[in-house]
Formats: C-alpha cells, sequence, structure tokens
C-alpha cells in the first residue's frame, strides 16, 4: 500500500513534465508546412518555396529532437528554367544528392514558446552543423479543429537560419555571379500534428 | 554612309537617354512597394489571427515574408493584402512560386535599363568616331 502510494506522489510530480513532451509530425498536410530561401542581390531578390516537407519534432523540456527533409526536386522558384538549373549538376545536383536533410539532435524547449536546435545540415553532399532557434506555439485539438484541421492536438513551429552555398561545395558560376547570393535565408513554417497519446 | 551613321548616332542618343526616363516612370507610375509572402493556407492564416498578439510579426500571419520590402511591376490588385493588424501602411503581396508566379521587380528594370543606357551611349560614341573619321578622310 506504501508503495502504491509513494508511486502515486511520483506520478504527480513528473505529470506536468511528462505531459509537455510531445512529439509531432509534419507528414499529415502538406499544405500547412512551407520551406522558403530567399537570396538578395543587386539585380534582384530570388525567393523559392517547397511545400514537401517531412519530418518530426519531439518538443521535450529535458532534450528533444527534430528532423526535416525536403526533396531537391520540390524546390520552384517561379521560373521553369532557373529550377531546371538549381537542379542541375551545376547547382543542387538532384540526381545525386535528391534530399536536403536537417538533423536536429540537441532539440532544447526553453519556456512555452522557444526552441532552439542544434544539428546536422547537409545539402549537395555535404555536411555542417547547423542551430536555429525557432517560435513554438501549441494549438489544443478544439482550437484546431475550430479551424478546419484535423483532430488532435498541433504545434507551429517557425524559425530561420542562414545557409552559404559556398560551405556546401556549390560554387556560383561567374556569369550569374551579380543574380545569386552565396548567402540563403531558410524559412521554415510548419504545422506539426500530435502523434500518439 | 554618312546618313547612315547620322541616323544611328541620334538613334543610339535617343535610346541612350530614353531607356532610364522609360525605367523611371516605369517605377512612379506602375511600381508599388511590397513584402512578398509565401502565402499560408486560409485555415493557417485564421488561426495565427488567434494566436497572434502584439509584438508578434504581423506578416507572418499571412505568410511567409521575404527579409526586406521590394518594388515590384504591376502587382496584381487580388494578391494585395493589407493586414488589419499593422499600425501602419503595410502592403503584403501574395506570390506563390509553386504556380510559377514571379512579379517583375524594379530593381531588375533599372539593373538592365542602365547596362543598355550604357551600350546605347557607346554605341553613339562609336557612330560619333565613324562620322569624324569619314569627314577626315575625305
Amino acid at each position: 500500500m506504501k508503495t502504491l502510494h509513494a508511486l502515486a506522489i511520483t506520478a504527480a510530480i513528473l505529470s506536468p513534465m511528462t505531459a509537455s513532451a510531445r512529439e509531432y509530425s509534419f507528414d499529415v498536410d502538406a499544405k500547412l508546412v512551407v520551406i522558403t530561401f530567399e537570396s538578395r542581390m543587386e539585380v534582384e531578390d530570388i525567393l523559392g518555396t517547397t511545400h514537401s516537407v517531412s519530418g518530426s519534432a519531439r518538443l521535450d523540456p529535458q532534450g528533444g529532437a527534430f528532423q526535416l527533409e525536403v526533396p531537391v526536386d520540390s524546390l520552384r522558384t517561379g521560373i521553369e528554367m532557373r529550377d531546371q538549373h538549381l537542379k542541375s549538376d551545376a547547382w543542387l545536383d538532384a540526381s545525386k544528392f535528391p534530399v536536403i536533410r536537417f538533423e536536429g539532435k540537441d532539440a532544447r524547449l526553453e519556456g512555452e514558446t522557444k526552441l532552439t536546435v542544434s544539428g546536422t545540415f547537409t545539402m549537395h553532399g555535404v555536411s555542417k552543423p547547423l542551430s536555429l532557434t525557432a517560435d513554438v506555439r501549441r494549438i489544443p485539438s478544439e482550437q484546431g479543429t475550430k479551424m478546419g484541421l484535423a483532430e488532435g492536438d498541433w504545434v507551429r513551429i517557425r524559425g530561420e537560419f542562414v545557409v552559404r552555398l559556398s560551405d556546401f561545395g556549390i560554387v556560383i558560376p561567374a556569369m550569374v555571379a551579380a543574380k545569386v547570393s552565396d548567402a540563403w535565408t531558410v524559412k521554415v513554417s510548419l504545422f506539426g500534428k500530435a502523434t500518439g497519446k | 554612309m554618312r546618313i547612315l551613321l547620322k541616323v544611328a548616332l541620334v538613334a543610339a542618343v535617343v535610346l541612350a537617354a530614353a531607356t532610364p526616363v522609360a525605367a523611371w516612370v516605369l517605377d512612379t507610375v506602375y511600381a508599388r512597394e511590397v513584402l512578398i509572402i509565401t502565402p499560408h493556407d486560409p485555415r493557417q492564416v485564421a488561426l495565427n489571427r488567434q494566436l497572434w498578439v502584439e509584438g508578434d510579426p504581423v506578416p507572418d500571419v499571412y505568410g511567409v515574408p521575404t527579409n526586406e520590402p521590394v518594388r515590384v511591376l504591376f502587382p496584381d490588385p487580388a494578391r494585395l493584402i493589407r493586414p488589419a493588424e499593422a499600425a501602419t501602411g503595410m502592403t503584403l503581396l501574395a506570390v506563390d512560386k509553386q504556380a510559377g508566379e514571379n512579379p517583375l521587380q524594379v530593381r531588375s528594370v533599372w539593373f538592365i535599363a542602365w547596362r543598355a543606357a550604357a551600350g546605347f551611349a557607346l554605341g553613339a560614341l562609336m557612330a560619333l568616331g565613324l562620322l569624324v573619321w569619314n569627314s577626315r578622310r575625305r
């Protein structure tokens, strides 16, 4: 009886911690996830997007995880010919390196709305360490369903980071050097649905 | 030959002067400063509106914004958004890259215009040089 009582107390103490640790999937609704990438140069700003994002986030104040994966083929910049160039072997080489990946092994939830993730970003066959800070908002099931989302708890994650093409072995051809920046701002806007209970 | 060179000289001078003027007219009359956004799904916008609190970035309610505003030519009025949450006159332009949308930026027009004007000016100088050389030869 004493053991049961002790277990109940321990469970009560731990429950706020375990309740806030949840796993979310970004593979639920492609319309609710978008990643943009942006280059700013003298001639023009180039903006590209993709909705083909898969991955998950385990949000846990004790240390979670965060994974994202994007097929290079899904990147669009608004001009078909530019998209073809982007996928060609002179740039991202989609046939050899079909996926861009971020593997966040150390995802720390600070407070209720701040997520800091350190991990590895892989593009064009090169992996580099990368850190990002994201804004996190949890969306309870009632609020989500009212707005037309599928039943279940949701989370909204927004963050951004900068990627230098030269760090990933991509050399900008001299002909387009005035048009394409080496530094690209990448922004993620994700709605993830809680998996399990 | 002289007539041809004179025509070429006049045309090059006119074009060298007219190209930046045309770019200026396009910029002044037909361009608008906007913040381009990759639009969110309407469900997301509704939810973002609910989650938005004073101090949160406004453009993010409607889509993923670019870093800086940009002047674009002939923006589709139906794609312009004036957020109610913004105190100042912010204008967003929803651009769907997945649908192949790519509004023409004024920066690109000026970039081309200055280079074209320089090309015409160079052409004018060459025509003038040929005219002088031609008249001295006589």
